[in-house]
């Protein structure tokens, strides 16, 4: 029986500002269920697909707060058991607005993927509103022979709001996208845009784009995937990207134009890397 | 050669000015002149292809690259010399390569560790270094250039203003230097270069060596992305 410790809340956190879900991913009936063991608004808890029409529930995260007004803060706790499969993804992007007062919104994801057990993570993208100051924390523990495909996507803002967009108008972006291997570092992806020559560099930093994504994969991937991950997005108009290989571990750096051409680049990567991850293609995730 | 006895901790009263102008001179032995940390990548697609570019990408570099990330590494592996007996010094090198996303990246750091190592252990004979190397052995890793540069120069009786501003010096100037092999760039330009990067490098200095561990990051996403295509250009003149 693995155990699947949970984030206990705090009761300083106030109802409404302080979201938390605690998920225990566990090999039942035949096939992968998910538990969510406590779960504190606006995270809902609405139940699982199986949109592969097999043994891998897909898990639409809900926050029913819309965003992150100044202030909230969101944690997501979830555990794997060994041999288990799961999709996390969510309903819609995260979206932090402004915050005048100066306190910082935040979202903390935390996933712990047992051994032999596939996580396949792909939420939608971090949109800082202008004004916002925004904290992200996603760690994913891995194993081994863990499998995982994850995606963190940061948009620069409200890039078609009004006449000119809000691009890289937020006054703080501290951002950390890390996956450890049987605990020790395996890649960390730390931004930390809190000064404003430093925010105001991030469009350089991106080379014009407004969508960046980094997708991290670790798993057992056939010979020169790297190179035809490369090629494929190469193919793609608004985006520059790159891909890289050690060994298990490749991970992608994607810069885009729009939000619809990140998403296909990252949709592209998946449909590269699912076979040999799941043994099965990558798919539309329905989501209404 | 350097007499060993040279190289002590300034409590011996030996004064570090020679050994800065040896071990930052371009003729030290550590293989940077090699690598381009995906430059190379904006040369070749024309991204960079004046030298007022190239000067804008180098200073945006060190500041929101070097700065934050691998000179931090510098003036921490200093700190665990003299305040921690390197207790920490494994964890801080996992860290600095886990904050490399590319192959390339990873790769040239460690060769430029593995080039620094030696020449400090070859050269100079030194306590500090020959430690690190039991430590990294111990653990199974690849010393980091950051990591190796503030342990040596710790032991080499630096103060660590002078390390950091050295690291961030050698690093610009070294990229710099392969830039002007590789564009159209004149030895005087190349060093007004330099000349004019003087204040951002104390100022980077002060980032580094006030920022902690845990916000070790770096910025310069579209540099990810040019690292990573290095490893695919059909004709490079850079190991990164």
């Amino acid at each position: 029986m693995t155990a699947h410790p949970r984030v206990l809340p705090d009761p300083a956190w106030a109802i409404g500002k302080h979201a938390l879900m605690n998920l225990a991913v566990r090999l039942r009936n035949g096939r992968t269920e998910i538990d969510p063991s406590s779960w504190r608004i606006p995270y809902q808890w609405q139940g699982t697909h199986y949109q592969d029409n097999d043994d891998q529930p897909f898990l639409l995260l809900i926050n029913s707060g819309g965003g992150f007004v100044e202030g909230d803060t969101a944690h997501l706790h979830a555990t794997l058991d060994p041999g288990s499969r799961a999709l996390i993804t969510t309903t819609a992007a995260s979206k932090f607005y402004k915050c005048p007062s100066g306190e910082t919104s935040a979202e903390h994801i935390t996933i712990a993927v047992g051994a032999g057990a596939l996580l396949e993570y792909c939420p939608d993208e971090a949109i800082p509103f202008a004004g916002s100051r925004v904290l992200r924390r996603t760690r994913i523990d891995i194993a081994e022979d863990s499998r995982l495909f994850a995606t963190d996507m940061i948009s620069a803002g409200r890039i078609h709001y009004g006449r000119s967009g809000e691009a890289f108008d937020f006054h703080a972006l501290d951002s950390e996208f890390v996956v450890n291997l049987d605990g020790v570092p395996l890649i960390i992806d730390r931004q930390m845009a809190t000064q404003p020559d430093e925010v105001a560099a991030l469009a350089r930093m991106w080379d014009g784009a407004c969508h960046q994504a980094t997708v991290i994969i670790w798993g057992d991937l056939p010979e020169g995937i790297e190179d035809r991950i490369e090629q494929t997005l190469d193919g793609l108009g608004g985006v520059k990207a790159g891909a890289s290989r050690q060994g298990r571990l490749l991970s992608c750096r994607i810069l885009a134009a729009e939000t619809w051409m990140c998403h296909e680049a990252i949709h592209e990567v998946w449909k590269h890397v699912r076979p040999a991850l799941a043994g099965k293609p990558a798919r539309l995730i329905r989501k209404c | 050669m350097i007499p060993v006895g040279l190289a002590v901790p300034p409590g011996n009263g030996c004064d570090p000015f020679l050994s800065i102008l040896q071990v930052t001179s371009s003729a030290f032995p550590t293989g940077s002149f090699s690598h381009s940390y995906g430059f190379e990548c904006w040369l070749a697609d024309r991204t960079i292809a004046t030298p007022e570019q190239a000067e804008v990408r180098l200073r945006d570099w060190l500041r929101f690259t070097v700065a934050t990330a691998d000179a931090v590494a510098v003036a921490h592996a200093f700190r665990e010399v003299l305040y921690a007996e390197m207790a920490g010094i494994a964890g801080l090198n996992r860290t600095v390569e886990a904050l490399k996303l590319s192959r390339e990246a990873r790769e040239a750091s460690a060769k430029s560790g593995a080039a620094f190592m030696a020449a400090f252990r070859d050269i100079f004979g030194l306590e500090a270094t020959g430690r690190l190397a039991v430590i990294m052995e111990a653990h199974g890793q690849k010393p980091h250039h950051a990591v190796v540069y503030g342990v040596a120069c710790a032991g080499m009786g630096w103060s660590e203003a002078q390390t950091v501003e050295t690291y961030l010096y050698g690093s610009f100037s070294s990229l710099a230097a392969v830039l002007g092999r590789l564009l159209p760039i004149g030895q005087s330009d190349l060093q007004r270069i330099i000349a004019a990067a003087a204040p951002l490098i104390l100022e980077c200095s002060e980032i580094a060596r006030a920022r902690p561990l845990n916000d070790m990051s770096t910025l310069n996403s579209a540099l990810d992305v040019a690292a990573m295509r290095h490893e695919r250009l059909p004709s490079r003149l850079c190991m990164s």
